[in-house]
């Protein structure tokens, strides 16, 4: 009997023939680990950037986002659950190789291709190859990933990758492990090893009520990014709807989300940001210097944008994030 | 209707269905994906020793 072990991301799933990782996606066929969803995608759309949500990447251009099933956490939360926690026989999906990807987002005028929805590491072959054949095309890739992953092939995506948004879910190992079925210190390197290989990073928190919605979360939350990855990486807190397991809890009340913007900012972190809420003024970008509002959005749409030159319109200070 | 008593014929009708639900339509699925697509061998991984 041939056994392999995945050494993808940190569960190591050892593999006897016939076996598949807890990912759903990649299996020992005749002693070789196999990913089965290869051009093999259950999801494509094209979506404005800051749904992903990217604020200070190329804001209000097109992404071509595509996913296949999959996905090597299980958060209760997970509002893609019928993709992410569904093998790939379980959905409809048609082949579409990463040539294809590329011609899709061009016909679409997309700058970036997106590999998101459920978990780009778990088709990391796929988004590999799709991202090799975006560069020779000019168009940019991106990722939005929980960040789970071992040191190794994220260093070769970060080789490929012009940004990334990584889901920092919470800031305990009892949340990783009892809400997402993953553990905590893997993610922190992963966000640690973004930072310093210079590839364009944005956190995203999702705020569940009872789960990780006090104050002394935010705020260890905020000393750890400031500390570790810099006051100019965006934060942005999201507001959780009820869904897949956790239909018994109640939707983020607005005053939770507004508690974790002012302690990141009391923290010293510049661009925070409140996503689900629309028409707020969480959705705003304010220059880190003079305070003035440099980039007014409107649900996803960016309605003013006084960044000129990668630099505040107004005073000069340079914004971080790549706007051309 | 709940008062009505099942018969051992439908009980055995309802148990086949629920065991083609559980098992045979999932098997089924499953060859159908696997005859229908190759698969690439997948990067990071190691075959382990016996």
């Amino acid at each position: 009997m041939k056994k392999v072990r995945c050494l993808l991301c940190p569960r190591g799933c050892e593999l006897k023939e016939g076996e598949r990782g807890n990912c759903r996606v990649r299996e020992n066929i005749g002693g070789r680990l196999q990913t089965l969803v290869y051009g093999k995608p259950c999801a494509m759309h094209v979506d404005p950037i800051e749904k992903k949500p990217f604020y200070h990447y190329l804001p209000g251009s097109l992404s071509f986002s595509l996913a296949t099933t999959g996905c090597n956490l299980h958060c209760l939360y997970c509002q893609n659950w019928d993709i992410s926690q569904k093998a790939p026989e379980e959905t409809a999906g048609r082949e579409f190789s990463p040539a294809e990807v590329v011609q899709a987002a061009l016909s679409n005028g997309c700058r970036t291709i997106a590999c998101t929805y459920s978990e780009p590491i778990v088709f990391f072959e796929y988004a590999a190859d799709i991202a090799r054949a975006a560069r020779e095309n000019n168009v940019l890739n991106v990722w939005v990933s929980a960040g789970y992953i071992n040191e190794r092939p994220l260093l070769e995506a970060l080789a490929f990758l012009d940004a990334i948004k990584i889901d920092f879910k919470g800031i305990t190992e009892d949340f990783y492990q009892r809400v997402c079925g993953g553990s905590l210190g893997p993610v922190l390197n992963t966000i640690k090893t973004i930072k310093q290989k210079g590839v364009w990073l944005e956190l995203v928190n999702l705020v569940v009520p009872t789960y990780n919605d006090t104050r002394e979360d935010f705020l260890r939350m905020c000393d750890w990014v400031v500390e570790n990855v810099g006051p100019d990486v965006p934060l942005h807190f999201s507001k959780f709807w009820p869904t897949y397991k956790l239909k018994n809890l109640p939707p983020t009340p607005e005053r939770s989300l507004i508690l974790a913007r002012e302690t990141a900012m009391s923290r010293g972190i510049n661009y925070v940001y409140l996503g689900n809420i629309p028409e707020h003024d969480g959705n705003n970008t304010y220059c880190a210097a003079c305070g003035k509002l440099i980039i007014a959005r409107s649900g996803y749409a960016v309605t003013e944008n006084s960044i000129i030159g990668g630099k505040c319109g107004f005073c000069g200070n340079v914004i971080p994030g790549r706007w051309e | 209707m709940f008062d009505k008593k099942v018969t051992r014929g439908e009980f055995l009708r309802m148990a086949g269905f629920a065991m083609i639900a559980a098992f045979v339509i999932p098997l089924i699925k499953r060859a159908i994906f696997f005859k229908s697509s190759g698969h690439k061998e997948a990067r990071y991984y190691k075959k382990l020793a016996g």
